[in-house]
């Protein structure tokens, strides 16, 4: 890895060779062409993975991409469907984890394979016991050698002690020293930091460094990203069963990482629709739950609402909290805090059983051990949890019953030659629409359901959650968990992650805007918040109030966001602006939102950003090139003018002498404006233009302009400015010449001065540009594409200006209505209602 | 039966699948064929007569049968039934010899119905016990019931103080007569035992198919946790089966005392093993879930015509002993290849690319609905 030229050229976004490797080092073990079919599910399509002795291999893959599938068949528990396995350069075959083993393969498995009742030291050498003379075991060696692994996992760990006397972390520790004292050639490590403390953790990184030191290939597996990008050598990311990229860990980040394990997902397009919600149908209420098992306080503090028609989903990685808490709404689980109330009403001291009656249905994440009888039909599955109902005092209606499970066949879209054959003769997706439609056939006001979508395939996935929305838009409370960040993204109206039992943070998925908490809990926020750092505004004029607004609207989304920010202003002068930018590519900025300084001058650096990896957002104004920046986000200024010319024509009653004064001429703004005045006011023959002049947006040169226009046109009634500056500069030289009663003045922008003219008669008439919501916009959709790699939206995007006059002035404030920079900050921090009612709001404006 | 397993099978109807059949209906095959073997051992096996007294031992076992068969489909076991049996026919001898009332000189006859009723009422009762022990303080069945097959056989000597009651005719005088001629009756020269079997069958059989009770019964003895999760009463459920397996073995401690007109502490011994395996030749899974009345009812028929036949032929006692427990385990291991060979269809099923009307619809189409 250290020799030149080996380094593989990594960005984020890049596409590069899925099966590329980069070269270098010695490989000792090589799966090729790795498939293994489980019934109809492929778990691994054709996988090659070379592993590389002295170097640590991180397998990157979210849930059922396959990683422990591949470990598995390559420490000899499973056999592949095809392909084999080259240990230095000859191919084995394990039939047995014996075999690896005895060929130097040791695993660590994910869930712990430790005999509770027997001591750490019985643990360790089970199968492998240590004999003396006389064959029978030597239990005092054992225990020495034991003592001995401990001390160097520095775990004080007495070798006697029964395993299910240890806590978990220390249970794991056991399973690492068991796999150590293998004395292996090739370690795989699956997930064993899951239950470690940072302090357990750093002690096995350092053991991991030994191995490495001694030339053992230690292959690890980690939804810990960070932590498994720190001990990394090269990293593997596997996506759906596909090696989708290996790369030298030096060369990648979090994001390459994130990126490639989530890839560009399909879009289903279901979150799409903005809808209205109902009244709250399932309500947490600082709930604590303890977990039964251990004891262990799995919730706390946890308090949520969901609303009819609703999808809410439950972020969080394994550990998490959130099997607990969904348990624990059903019925099973310790609630011994807070309160669960369905449609308004407690369910403390009901029974699974009341809660399903009272319409709260569980589908559980383990459909094989929770969710179905595999000794039953698929019919009779369907109708488990509704039996009870179906029947006619003591018998069950059988026509009645055969006629709820076809029609929920039908709903469900089971495919599935009958009701009458086994639930296992179903491939996974059907499966799991048979556990669903079985509470669904309980007619539910809430439904949880517990990773959905674990263990099937992508169209079923998109079927089930297409369902979901269905079912929500019938009025359906949905609250589903997962620990994978696209479904989230894609499927839910709104998204709570959870961390450690606790809310961490809730977030719109439409625009990845947080609206409450901070996701700041390790394993979360790389998710969430890898997006995060600076963001460069670059604004136009910062004393003029509309750019403050765009600037002050920047500032206070990005910071809800979670982002820096630094502000700065250009003065429409493109050299200035060209600095500007390279100061903001030089800082590092993650993406920069600019407002450019004319359309043809500004394309040059809008391309060298985007070509140094900065994504640019471009707001208020447009460039004249298309594919350079990632959204163009500006004010349908044809159409505002359009309207500002009709209101001020109508209130000329469409005749007189008027003059124009007329903005930058760099900016297209201003030529579009103009133009737009033009096209309606040509029409009326009445109204002639006598004069035109340049004022630069600004409202001294407004005024300067206005008074020699007006001494040059003395007979003038009417003025039209291409913003609100040159306006009230006008109205100004107006009022000093004692001419402001028989003038009529039209502004743009809707600043709040003007908007202040208009309530007082100064001014006929002004447009609102939309600044803040396309501000707004453009932050959300930085967000959105650093988080996902899509904007969400057209490049191009043109909002709707509003008319501004003496009746509905009083409604403005600040470039909009009630959406403030206050609204947008005590949205990031308030209840969840109140912002979301809030962005409706916004929506209607 | 379904529609799918008419299309299932329906290719193979024409050329049949003797592997199937032998496999499939393996109890009933095993039945055949005792019956085909001892008739041509013993020309007395298929005299009516002969016929009706196996018929009689047959439905004493299958009535405990049927019993245990709940308890086994919920994944637990019912060893008390064996001394539910003796302590029931005490009851009932107890009670049909009189007793003193306490606090006065006089000695109580209740009527026959009242007699049978508290018999049955006492199994049930010990049923309900051990259902208890088994749903609420969650003892593994086979501790419970195992602790109940001493404590109710020791009732059963405690009440009778070892001894048996030999005079359970009642008299007209006191009121109490007519147990033996109701449990001996013979209706259609066909004894009374057997038309109870019948009944139970019956009754059991709905109970099983056709009431929510039966159903969720097999579900929490596929899968505890998905039927708790599916609103499935699992408590009531596990503790209604020992009443019901209770019930049975109580009827069958008044069926058995009428057939000996006696009595005894001792009587049901070992019943228990009898009826667990029928039940296990009929197909069910100890782990539960699976199994039926009908199987059941053939496990106790190759059962009791095994032993029956065995002591025509004059096969040894000791060599009977083996022959019973080389066929019961002959029949589940038969099961377990059938499982075997069901698991690998399944397999192969899957592993093919789907076809027919299984062919899964293109996802796009439902996705766009």
């Amino acid at each position: 890895m250290s020799s030149a030229g080996t380094a593989v050229e990594v960005a984020p976004g890049a596409v590069s060779d899925a099966t590329a490797t980069p070269p270098g080092d010695r490989i000792v073990l090589r799966a090729v062409d790795m498939t293994k079919i489980y019934g109809v599910t492929e778990a691994l399509k054709g996988v090659n993975f070379e592993v590389r002795p002295g170097k640590v291999t991180v397998l990157f893959g979210e849930n059922g991409a396959g990683k422990s599938t591949l470990m598995k068949i390559m420490a000899g528990i499973e056999p592949p469907t095809r392909g084999y396995l080259e240990l230095d350069g000859e191919v084995v075959e394990f039939g047995s984890t014996k075999e690896a083993e005895e060929r130097g393969i040791a695993i660590i498995h994910q869930e712990l394979n430790l005999c509770p009742n027997l001591s750490a030291s019985d643990n360790l050498f089970l199968g492998r016991e240590l004999r003396t003379r006389r064959r029978d075991i030597d239990y005092a060696r054992q225990r020495e050698v034991t003592r001995q692994m401990m001390a160097r996992l520095e775990e004080d760990i007495d070798p006697s002690t029964p395993i299910a006397q240890l806590r978990l972390g220390q249970q794991q520790i056991v399973e690492v020293a068991r796999a150590l004292h293998a004395e292996a050639r090739i370690l795989i490590m699956d997930e064993p930091t899951s239950a470690l403390s940072a302090t357990e953790v750093e002690v096995l990184f350092r053991v991991i460094r030994d191995l490495k030191a001694q030339d053992v290939a230690v292959i690890y597996i980690s939804h810990h990203l960070e932590e498994a990008l720190e001990i990394a050598d090269y990293a593997v990311v596997l996506r759906d069963g596909e090696l989708v990229d290996t790369a030298l860990a030096e060369n990648v980040d979090l994001a390459w990482v994130v990126e490639k394990m989530t890839g560009r997902s399909e879009d289903y397009g279901l979150t799409d629709a903005k809808r209205r919600f109902g009244e709250p149908l399932l309500t947490l209420d600082h709930v604590d739950v303890v977990d039964v098992d251990n004891g262990r306080v799995a919730v706390s503090d946890f308090s949520l609402q969901v609303r009819a028609g609703e999808i809410v989903c439950l972020y969080g990685l394994m550990g998490a909290g959130r099997t607990e808490l969904l348990e624990a709404i059903a019925g099973r689980g310790v609630v011994t805090h807070g309160h669960i109330r369905l449609a308004g009403e407690d369910v403390a001291g009901t029974s699974i059983r009341d809660r399903i009656a009272q319409g709260l249905g569980l589908v559980p994440e383990d459909r094989q051990r929770d969710g179905l009888v595999r000794l039953m039909t698929v019919g009779k599955n369907l109708s488990l949890a509704s039996i009870g109902a179906l029947a006619r005092r003591w018998l069950i209606s059988r026509g009645s019953e055969n006629e709820q499970i076809q029609k929920q066949i039908s709903d469900v879209r089971i495919k599935t030659v009958g009701a009458n054959i086994s639930i296992t003769s179903l491939s996974g997706g059907n499966q799991q629409k048979v556990a669903i439609g079985k509470m669904l056939m309980t007619d539910p006001k809430v439904l949880l359901l517990d990773e959905p979508a674990r263990g099937i395939d992508v169209g079923a996935k998109g079927e089930i959650f297409s369902l979901l929305f269905e079912q929500a838009e019938r009025g359906l409370a949905v609250l589903y968990a997962t620990s994978e960040l696209n479904e989230a993204l894609q499927f839910s109206h709104r998204i709570v992650v959870m961390s450690k039992g606790r809310i961490a943070g809730q977030f719109d998925p439409m625009t990845g805007i947080q609206l409450t908490g901070a996701a700041g809990e390790d394993g979360v926020n790389y998710l969430f918040q890898r997006g995060r750092g600076t963001v460069a505004i670059i604004s136009a004029h910062p004393s003029n109030p509309y750019w403050q607004a765009e600037i002050d609207t920047a500032r206070a989304t990005a910071t809800a966001l979670g982002y820096e920010t630094t502000t700065d202003a250009h003065e429409n002068v493109p050299e200035v602006q060209k600095r500007l930018m390279d100061e903001a590519i030089g800082a590092g900025a993650v993406a920069i939102i600019l407002d450019p300084a004319g359309a043809d001058e500004s394309i040059e650096v809008v391309r060298k950003a985007t070509a140094a990896g900065i994504p640019v957002f471009l707001v208020n104004a447009e460039i004249s090139e298309q594919g350079i920046a990632k959204s163009q986000i500006v004010s349908n200024n044809a159409q505002g003018a359009a309207l500002g010319a009709q209101a001020w024509a109508d209130a000329m009653g469409a005749a007189g002498k008027y003059v124009e004064l007329f903005g930058n001429p760099t900016d297209r703004n201003a030529q579009l404006r103009s133009d737009a005045y033009a096209e309606v006011l040509s029409q009326l023959p009445g109204l002639t233009k006598v004069g035109q002049e340049t004022a630069n947006w600004d409202r001294a040169q407004g005024k300067d302009k206005m008074e020699s226009l007006l001494s040059a046109h003395p007979d003038i009634t009417g003025v039209i400015a291409g913003n609100d500056e040159m306006a009230l500069g006008a109205i100004q030289a107006l009022k000093d010449a004692g001419r402001l009663d028989g003038v009529l003045v039209l502004g743009f922008d809707g600043n709040q001065e003007a908007v202040n003219a208009v309530h007082k008669g100064e001014m006929v008439a002004t447009v609102l540009q939309p600044i803040v919501e396309g501000t707004q916009h453009a932050l959300q959709q930085m967000h959105r594409y650093l988080l996902t790699g899509e904007t969400g939206a057209p490049e191009k995007q043109s909002l709707d200006c509003t008319l501004i006059t003496g009746k509905n002035a009083h409604k403005f404030k600040n470039f909009s209505l009630r959406v403030t920079r206050e609204d947008i900050m005590a949205a990031s921090g308030e209840q969840v209602e109140d912002a979301v009612a809030g962005n409706e709001k916004g929506v209607e404006l | 039966m379904s529609s799918a397993a008419d299309t299932e099978s329906g290719g193979r109807l024409g050329n049949i699948n003797w592997n199937a059949l032998l496999v499939e209906g393996r109890a009933l095959v095993a039945l055949a064929l005792i019956i085909i073997v001892f008739s041509v051992l013993s020309d007395k096996f298929l005299e009516p007569d002969n016929f009706i007294i196996m018929s009689r031992h047959v439905a004493v076992n299958a009535i405990v049968s049927i019993g245990m068969l709940m308890t086994i489909l919920h994944g637990g076991i019912d060893l008390s039934v064996g001394s539910i049996v003796g302590l029931t026919g005490i009851v009932a001898g107890y009670l049909l010899n009189g007793f003193d009332l306490p606090l006065s000189e006089m000695v109580a006859y209740p009527a026959v119905w009242v007699v049978v009723l508290s018999a049955l009422a006492v199994g049930s009762f010990v049923g309900l016990l051990n259902g208890l022990l088994v749903s609420r303080l969650h003892i593994a069945p086979f501790i419970a019931t195992l602790g109940m097959l001493y404590a109710a056989r020791g009732f059963a000597l405690l009440i009778s103080n070892g001894l048996t009651f030999t005079s359970l005719n009642g008299s007209a005088a006191l009121g109490n007569s007519g147990f033996l001629t109701v449990f001996r009756a013979r209706a259609l020269g066909i004894p009374a035992p057997v038309w109870v079997m019948i009944v139970f069958a019956i009754i059991f059989s709905v109970l099983l198919n056709r009431t929510p009770f039966g159903r969720w019964l097999y579900a929490v003895g596929g899968n505890e946790r998905a039927a708790e999760l599916s609103g499935v009463p699992v408590a009531r459920v596990k503790t209604w089966v020992y009443v019901l397996s209770g019930f049975c073995a109580a009827t069958v401690g008044l069926l058995l005392a009428a057939d000996l007109t006696a009595a005894t502490p001792r009587s049901g011994e070992l019943y228990e093993l009898n009826a667990i395996g029928a039940v296990v030749i009929g197909g069910a899974a100890l782990s539960g879930g699976r199994g039926t009345i009908r199987g059941t009812l053939i496990g106790a028929f190759v059962i009791g015509f095994l032993v029956d036949g065995l002591v025509l032929v004059g096969v040894s006692v000791f060599w009977q002993q083996v022959i019973k427990g080389v066929v019961i385990i002959l029949a589940v291991a038969l099961d377990q290849v059938q499982q075997m060979i069901a698991r690998k269809r399944a397999a192969d099923r899957a592993a093919r690319p789907p076809s027919g009307p299984a062919a899964p619809t293109p996802v796009k189409e439902v996705v766009g609905t």
